[in-house]
């Protein structure tokens, strides 16, 4: 237990109101006159706001070294031989109160805390600790600072808020969690995604996904947000512990960094309500952003197509996919019923159907994007008194959707309440529940082709991406061909579409006993159960069922992968094994976990001088996944009824794949800790923290089971020093060292051997056999992951205005896992063990300034700025070149763990194909993208993520009304462009206007670097062009600066006098517009309007929008 | 002090109590604690790539068709030239070198699972007898494969200072670990004990799909192959006795049917080339393999060599022109714009990676052993027995099975035909293999390898009749010179994979064991050993 004193390191120390008591009394007993030199007893008590006597503080005479400390009841007596001493109450080393004797032989002095600053504790899940003998690098940010009126999901605010903090925001879509690191990665396999801790116990992902799984836009990405059940209203403040002192306690799984949420608690008083409601409109994105030609720049490509032979009724008739080219032939098949051709086959019809396709200048945004107002309502009630506290509340976040296919309801709710039982001991008990219900595109999973190095996405109607793709020469309303089928975007997403449910709940229980004053028993249990379903519902007249039914021509049949081909009869055509229906596929995911701790935490004071704190405890916890899938073929939409073919079954099973499965994960942590701090005056402190930790996740054997970590960290508060005296100039500098060693479990490698099973794949169904295979070898040697840090930083308040907090650090991440090539005899040629390493370091800072501070108008400027480098110093396989390229790069020796590689661009040749040089030096159009043995002859890029990071925070404030405007930054990174070059341009893409620039003829090739349309007839005769095009998107010409700086939110609030409103019987009503995403000011100009930090992949991933936002708090 | 005592004092207590907690596997894997398990395990004892693309290459069943082809692997060109085969994926000697280990750890694994099982008393010797004897099998085959890829082939007066390959016997539990390369005598050595012990205790109707596992038949045929690429003087009736084995002393009835076949298309045909119902397939594995994608490719047939191959009767030596009625040409076939020509014996299966994806994995089916190679191991037995009589027999049965309309007299292999036809035969070169031959052995085996270079084409199997029979070998390149592998020619043995670096050579080992007795088999009852949930309670109660 640590005293609430008002010890505000940040703001200086502002003087504490002293209460003089039988102030009148005294006076009377003691008439002024009397004035001459005697012994006097003075006696009193010190306490704190409540009443509570506080044990330890130190009395001194000024100017003697005589003093005294209180007792237990915060009583003293001290003997002074002047009646007109002035005595120094202190606490902690801190000096609190000079107090004039004035002959009274009574003083009782109360430290009050002026306004309840949460930066004077450091919740660290664990415990409360004393700013001042806390000597970790942590920062803190209170609930209502990061909160973002407008954004669903808390993990998103902390953007630009506090330094060491990286958080990219790879998708807009509610539920999808941002890319977050907290001082860089960790890891080069493993996960290096902080941990939440909410109230104590750590908050899970229901899905574990990798920084590359979150840019996926897959629809697991739905619920890959830890926080997105969590009510923004609801939080009193972030911490976020990053050095291993801060992060000590929890041991392995916080290599990470920690966040540690605390929600808020009943305060003691009158019943308290509050009301916040959020009104949001989104802007639909505008062409103008987006370098997309209009539809008559379009067209012009089209024709140079078709003159290249690249449109001819032959080639459209089995294209998969067509636009107004392949409509056009389409028609001129199609006879009506009387019997006539729907069109009539003439260069003059066909010039009138091309010229109105020209000039049409489809908007697909309009079509598909719309403002709709999003709705946010939280209502809470405060209550308390001495004996118990409690918070309720409620909210509600509808969103209908920025596209036509997107909507989301999430309903939180959450309890907290506090009981004082007797004055020894409290219980408390948390709950908290969350329902979600979401609405998003029908989306598959995206895949990736190792053999061409592609990415695709089967029926990817994403809108965002349908927008950008798709060519403005296209009628909205028609229908053009796709998966051999009929395809009408709008119809699409109204026929396919996921339909998300989640619950997610927690009950809580908190125990603290204190026997004694010094002595805190703290037991805490929590029990979770989170549930999601996705429900793709794929009906009877979607696309992506006709597509199943696509047989009209022979060439279709011949060519659509979707029809049946009977095993038996190897040589009869294909047939249609979905006659009626369309699909019901779910996918069902579970996290039930419990985690209970004990601790028991020890705080005296001796001497006011000798500060004591020791916390011992242990922790379990357990946690269980289940993700099922099952899909449902030829399910009758509306009548609600199985349809299914049995050999659209079998023809899942001949190839090899299964239309349902489950599988389960168990995670199980055991640990055992102890952390102590001494404090010397409240000027030199030093902390020591051991902890054991267990887990499960290494496999079943116990060589690599436990493993023990440990943080030593100090810091000297020269503010104390005399030396420094008490100048205005420096109001407070504090140093800090830490230096410890953290561990994380490795991920992918098990210390016993790990056999998986599968089915072989044998043409006859007979043959099959279910086989168990070694997935990995036994691993004696396997240990966890571990890193050295050092991190020095300092705390530093000067002139009362400016507060400036940095720290650097030194991480030397050593026994990773890497992947390694063995000699293949023992059964496993290519192994994870712990065999990589890595070296990173950075600074961080953050500024504080207030730079005006008149009374009715001031000005505060808030700065955080990070660095992080990270070098992979031994890794011994060599990735891929497909690896090194790709959108999510990879680690290798000597570069960034992010690193982004691309294959030397050699010019366009003099027909306009693009050429590279391959690992010889020669000029090349095929590059050989599973090549890993040389791949020194790639360029590299530099790194995926951020090197610097930050935000910049200016809040104006006039009387009542405050701006403010947040500007975030990054720099210092790379990103792979979209991969929009391919060969075989459908007449239904869109094409960016880098493609105005193309080669078009010889000579071209001097002053550009985009490639020609091949021709037909070029196509035929160079079948490496193929991979030519596709090698130039992962080549030096598809890579962009991810550096930008973004106006991020411009929020004006007015709050309301309370005279005022005081007739409306509110007591604080306040006003709020909110302008988020606001102006992206700088960014690569080679991104063509898109966002640095959105990836574009499809699926169900959205940007993040600009969007208005107003919003109403009421306090009653 | 004490109070700090006192509080750590339960933390250690519970810390044993943690185990059992810890204990829990992270994901559902599987365990090695039943015999059900330990025989699915053994599915992946058989290596899932393979060697008959760069084998049938690097034979004389390759020519250089020249830049008309439409595929010029750099894999296979490599393969074609011998020069060493770069990259590890399917279709390559280092890619298959880590299959067939990946295969025998999986074989020591369930090696090690089954004494564990025996050791817990859960199950008796007898009761997994048979999944001991598959796991031997595997193990025997693989390093078997493996030696004579990357081994010279065994010859008694080197033998033991030849370098072979590692001998695995254990699962491996470090991350590295360096291995021992033994003499090609001790690999051998150490295959035979491994087979000795394992084809006695293998038991047919332990399998659900037995023609995918080493059944008997599989086994025997191996064992004779076995001794006949060892060829000590004593080898030879093993291998007629174990060749016998697995043909069931009555080779016609197994022979593959091609007569019947010649209607079937190209892709029924393959479908059904590798199908377990067909009597001849005695083991067929299920093989990542693209080989087949590359049909056309530079270094197939060209009209010549397919004509020597297969269409002029091939081999056979009969005075009768049976040009269009040997069984071969029925599925022989080409493409005369790129002057590539091959034999179609078998199909891609093409396992998506999702149901629609467009890419995936290849899979062929591929036979590992065939009566043929039995029937042909024993002809080969025959002679070296010089027992004549019996190899006409058996020459003319096959002879029945292969030519449409088979005319006993018209047909009839006699020696004195083989003699007039391989005596002075350009077309076949000289055999030297390292055990002496008499002037009449040397021309029937020529004539025998002759016909397994036939029968077997496109099967990746002339390579090591060329390697054992030290074969001098010319390869023509198209508008360059030819290329001679000679009879002894370092290039024969395939370098090691570039990860494994150098090993150390270990003769300081003895794998030798007497020989047991042939015993007759006795199967075990399938039901009593599977029974593993009754078996369990009766113990439990």
């Amino acid at each position: 237990m640590v005293h609430r004193v008002s010890i505000k390191i940040r703001s200086g120390f502002i003087p504490l109101i002293v209460l003089f008591s039988h102030l009148s009394a005294l006076y009377a007993v003691f008439p002024e006159s009397h004035n001459y030199l005697q012994k006097v007893i003075v006696t009193g008590t010190v306490t704190d706001e409540t009443g509570l006597g506080i044990p330890g503080v130190n009395i001194i005479i000024k100017g003697t070294t005589k003093g005294a400390t209180t007792n237990l009841d915060g009583k003293y007596e001290i003997e002074i031989d002047d009646p007109s001493s002035v005595l120094i109450f202190s606490f902690l080393g801190t000096e609190v109160q000079e107090v004039r004797v004035d002959g009274r032989t009574e003083i009782n002095v109360t430290f009050l805390p002026e306004t309840k600053e949460i930066d004077e504790v450091v919740v660290n899940g664990y415990q409360k600790i004393d700013r001042k003998m806390f000597t970790g690098s942590a920062a803190v940010i209170s609930g209502d600072d990061a909160q973002i009126d407008g954004a669903g999901d808390i993990s998103k605010s902390l953007q630009g808020k506090v330094s060491g903090v990286q958080i990219t925001d790879v998708s807009g879509t509610f539920g999808a969690a941002p890319k977050l690191r907290v001082r860089g990665a960790s890891s080069i396999y493993g996960s290096s995604n902080p941990l939440w801790v909410v109230d104590g116990v750590i908050l899970d992902e229901m899905v574990d996904l990798s920084a590359s799984d979150l840019s996926t836009g897959n629809a697991a990405t739905l619920i890959s947000s830890a926080v997105a059940g969590l009510n923004a209203d609801d939080i009193e403040s972030f911490q976020i512990l990053k050095d291993a002192s801060a992060t000590a306690l929890y041991g392995a799984r916080a290599m990470n960094g920690v966040i540690v949420i605390t929600t808020k608690k009943g305060k003691k008083g009158v019943v308290s309500m509050n009301y916040t409601s959020e009104l949001t409109i989104r802007e639909t994105p505008s062409y103008r952003q987006y370098d997309i030609l209009n539809s008559q720049e379009q067209m012009s490509v089209l024709l140079e197509m078709e003159d290249k032979g690249l449109l001819t009724p032959s080639s459209l008739f089995v294209a998969k996919n067509g636009g107004v080219f392949s409509q056009w032939y389409q028609m001129t098949d199609q006879r009506s019923e009387n019997g006539e051709y729907l069109v009539e086959n003439t260069d003059a019809a066909k010039f009138r159907y091309l010229q109105q396709a020209e000039l049409r200048n489809t908007n697909w945004f309009n079509e598909l994007f719309r403002p709709a107002l999003l709705q946010n309502h939280s209502i809470s009630i405060s209550s308390g008194n001495e004996n118990s506290s409690n918070y309720l509340s409620l909210s509600y976040y509808h969103d209908p959707g920025w596209t036509i296919s997107t909507n989301v309801d999430r309903y939180t709710f959450n309890a907290n309440t506090i009981y004082n039982i007797t004055d020894k001991l409290s219980f408390g008990i948390i709950g908290n529940a969350s329902i979600r219900e979401q609405k998003a595109p029908g989306s598959l999973n995206q895949q990736i082709d190792v053999v061409e190095g592609n990415y695709s996405r089967d029926f990817d109607i994403n809108p965002f991406s349908y927008v950008l793709n798709t060519s403005r020469t296209m009628d909205a309303e028609a229908y053009y061909r796709r998966n051999y089928a009929g395809f009408n975007i709008i119809h699409e997403l109204n026929n396919n579409f996921i339909q998300l449910d989640m619950i997610d709940a927690k009950v809580q229980f908190n125990l603290a006993y204190k026997p004694v004053k010094e002595l805190e028993i703290d037991v805490l249990g929590s029990y979770r159960l989170a549930k999601s379903m996705r429900e793709h519902r794929i009906l009877n007249n979607s696309n992506m069922a006709d597509a199943y039914r696509a047989a009209e021509t022979a060439g279709i049949i011949e060519n659509n992968n979707f029809l049946w081909q009977d095993p038996d009869d190897p040589d009869a055509l294909p047939l249609v094994v979905l006659g009626e229906g369309g699909f019901f596929n779910t996918q069902a995911n579970k996290l039930s976990g419990y985690y209970t701790r004990g601790n028991v935490n020890y705080n005296k004071i001796i001497n006011g001088i000798h500060a004591i704190n020791l916390l011992a405890g242990g922790e379990i916890g357990s946690n269980s996944r289940l993700a099922s899938f099952n899909n449902g073929y030829g399910f009758l939409w509306g009548s609600n009824i199985p349809v299914t073919d049995y050999r659209i079954i079998q023809k899942v099973i001949d190839a090899g794949d299964n239309y349902f499965g489950m599988s389960e994960t168990y995670e199980r942590q055991v640990g055992f800790f102890g952390t102590g701090t001494y404090s010397y005056n409240g000027t030199y402190t030093l902390n020591a923290t051991l902890r054991t930790e267990g887990s499960n996740q290494m496999g079943k054997s116990r060589t690599s089971r436990w493993l023990p970590t440990w943080n030593i960290s100090g810091s000297w508060n020269i503010g104390n020093e005399p030396f420094l005296g008490r100048a205005d100039f420096i109001n407070n500098l504090t140093l800090r060292a830490t230096y410890g060693l953290t561990a994380t479990s490795s991920p992918f490698a098990y210390s016993s051997a790990v056999y998986y099973a599968t089915r072989t794949y044998r043409p006859d169904q007979d043959d099959r056999e279910t086989m168990l295979y070694i997935s990995s070898l036994a691993n004696n040697s396997l240990t966890w992951e571990k890193m050295k840090e050092t991190n020095i930083g300092f705390d530093l308040r000067m002139l009362k205005r400016i507060g400036l907090t940095a720290d650097a650090y030194w991480r030397d991440a050593f026994d990773l896992i890497g992947i390694i090539r063995t000699s293949g005899i023992g059964g496993e040629h290519i192994k994870y063990a712990n065999f990589a390493d890595m070296k990173s370091s950075g600074i961080e800072f953050s500024l504080n300034i207030t730079s005006v501070n008149k009374t009715n108008f001031s000005v505060i400027n808030n700065l955080t700025f990070s660095y992080h480098e990270n070098e992979i110093t031994n890794l011994q396989s060599e990735p891929r070149v497909i690896d090194l390229t790709g959108i999510t790069g990879s680690a290798k020796e000597g570069y960034s763990q992010s690193g982004l590689f691309s294959i030397p661009f050699a010019g366009l040749d003099e027909n306009g194909f693009p050429g590279f040089y391959d690992e010889n030096g020669n000029r090349s159009y095929n590059i050989f993208f599973q090549n890993s043995s040389n791949t020194d002859f790639l360029i590299y890029e530099g790194q995926l993520d951020p090197k610097i990071t930050g935000g910049l925070d200016n809040t104006f404030m006039y009387k009542r009304l405050v701006l403010s405007l947040f500007f975030t930054y990054q720099a210092g990174n790379v990103i792979r462009l979209y991969p929009t070059y391919s060969t075989g341009i459908s007449d239904d893409e869109a094409l960016t206007r880098e493609m105005i620039d193309r080669w078009v003829m010889p000579g071209d090739e001097n002053y550009t670097s985009v490639p020609v349309i091949p021709s037909n007839n070029q196509l035929e005769f160079n079948p490496d062009l193929v991979y030519a095009y596709n090698a130039y998107n992962f080549s030096d010409q598809r890579v962009a600066k991810g550096d930008f700086v973004r106006l991020k939110y411009i929020t004006l609030s007015y709050r309301f006098e309370p005279k005022t409103i005081k007739n409306l019987k509110i007591k604080m009503l306040e006003l709020k517009g909110t302008v988020s995403n606001a102006w992206l000011i700088y960014s690569d100009k080679k991104l063509h309007g898109q966002d640095p930090e959105f990836v574009r992949s499809g699926g169900v991933a959205l940007p993040t929008p600009r969007q208005y936002t107003l919003s109403i708090r009421a306090g009653f | 002090m004490i109070r700090k005592t006192i509080i750590i004092l339960p933390f250690l207590i519970t810390l044993s109590g943690c185990e059992d907690f810890l204990s829990k596997a992270p994901d559902s894997s599987a365990e090695l604690n039943t015999p059900d398990n330990i025989a699915a395990l053994l599915v992946s004892a058989y290596p899932e790539t393979s060697y008959i693309w760069f084998t049938e290459v690097m034979s004389d069943n390759a020519t250089d068709v020249g830049p008309s082809a439409p595929v010029d692997d750099e894999t296979l060109r490599q393969a074609y030239n011998w020069e060493t085969i770069e990259g590890d994926a399917q279709d390559t000697p280092d890619g298959y070198w880590y299959s067939c280990y990946a295969s025998i750890a999986a074989a020591n694994a369930a090696l090690e699972a089954i004494d564990n099982l025996i050791l817990e008393g859960y199950y008796s010797r007898t009761d997994l007898n048979p999944l001991r004897g598959e796991a031997l099998m595997c193990r025997a085959y693989c390093h078997f494969m493996l030696v004579n890829l990357f081994g010279e082939h065994y010859s008694p007066d080197n033998a033991d200072s030849e370098a072979g390959i590692p001998y695995v016997t254990a699962v491996e539990t470090e991350p590295v670990v360096d291995y021992d390369r033994l003499s090609v005598e001790d690999v051998y050595d150490a295959i035979q004990k491994d087979f000795w012990e394992g084809y006695n205790l293998i038991s047919d109707n332990i399998y659900t799909a037995p023609k995918w596992h080493f059944n008997k038949q599989a086994a025997a045929t191996f064992i004779s192959r076995f001794y006949l690429y060892r060829g000590l003087e004593n080898d030879w009736d093993s291998v007629i006795f174990y060749a016998n084995a697995a043909l069931q002393n009555n080779p016609g009835a197994y022979l593959r049917d091609w007569l019947t076949t010649s209607d079937e298309s190209f892709d029924v045909f393959g479908k059904n080339y590798s199908k377990s119902e067909i009597l001849s397939n005695f083991l067929i594995q299920s093989n990542v393999s693209t080989g087949l994608r590359a049909w056309y490719h530079r270094y197939t047939m060209d009209l010549e060599l397919l004509r020597e191959r297969v269409v002029y009767g091939g081999p056979h030596p009969t005075q009768t022109d049976i040009t269009n009625d040997f069984v071969f040409i029925n599925k022989a076939g080409g493409n005369t714009t790129y002057g590539c020509y091959s034999v179609f014996k078998f199909v891609e299966e093409f396992k998506r990676d999702a149901i629609n994806a467009n890419y995936g994995i290849p899979y062929v089916m591929y036979t590992s052993f065939v009566a043929e190679e039995a029937l042909f191991n024993m002809m080969e037995g025959y002679v070296m027995q010089e027992n004549y009589t019996k190899v006409l027999e058996l020459l003319n049965m096959y002879y029945s099975a292969r030519i449409i309309g088979y005319d006993p007299i018209a047909h009839e292999v006699t020696q004195a035909r083989i003699v007039e036809k391989y005596t002075n035969n350009r077309n076949s070169p000289d055999i030297a293999p390292h055990y002496s031959l008499t002037q009449d052995q040397k021309t029937w085996l020529k004539c025998i390898v002759n016909i397994r270079a036939t029968e077997f084409v496109t099967e990746g199997q002339r390579w090591f009749d060329i390697k054992r029979m030290h074969m001098e070998i010319v390869h023509d390149r198209y508008n360059a010179g030819p290329v001679t592998l000679t009879a002894n020619d370092p290039r024969r043995v395939l370098s090691l994979p570039e990860d494994v670096g150098s090993l150390d050579f270990d003769t300081d080992v003895n794998f030798k064991l007497a020989e047991p007795v042939m015993q007759q088999y006795f199967p075990v009852d399938y039901h009593s050993l599977f029974d593993t949930e009754s078996r369990l309670s009766e113990k439990t109660n």
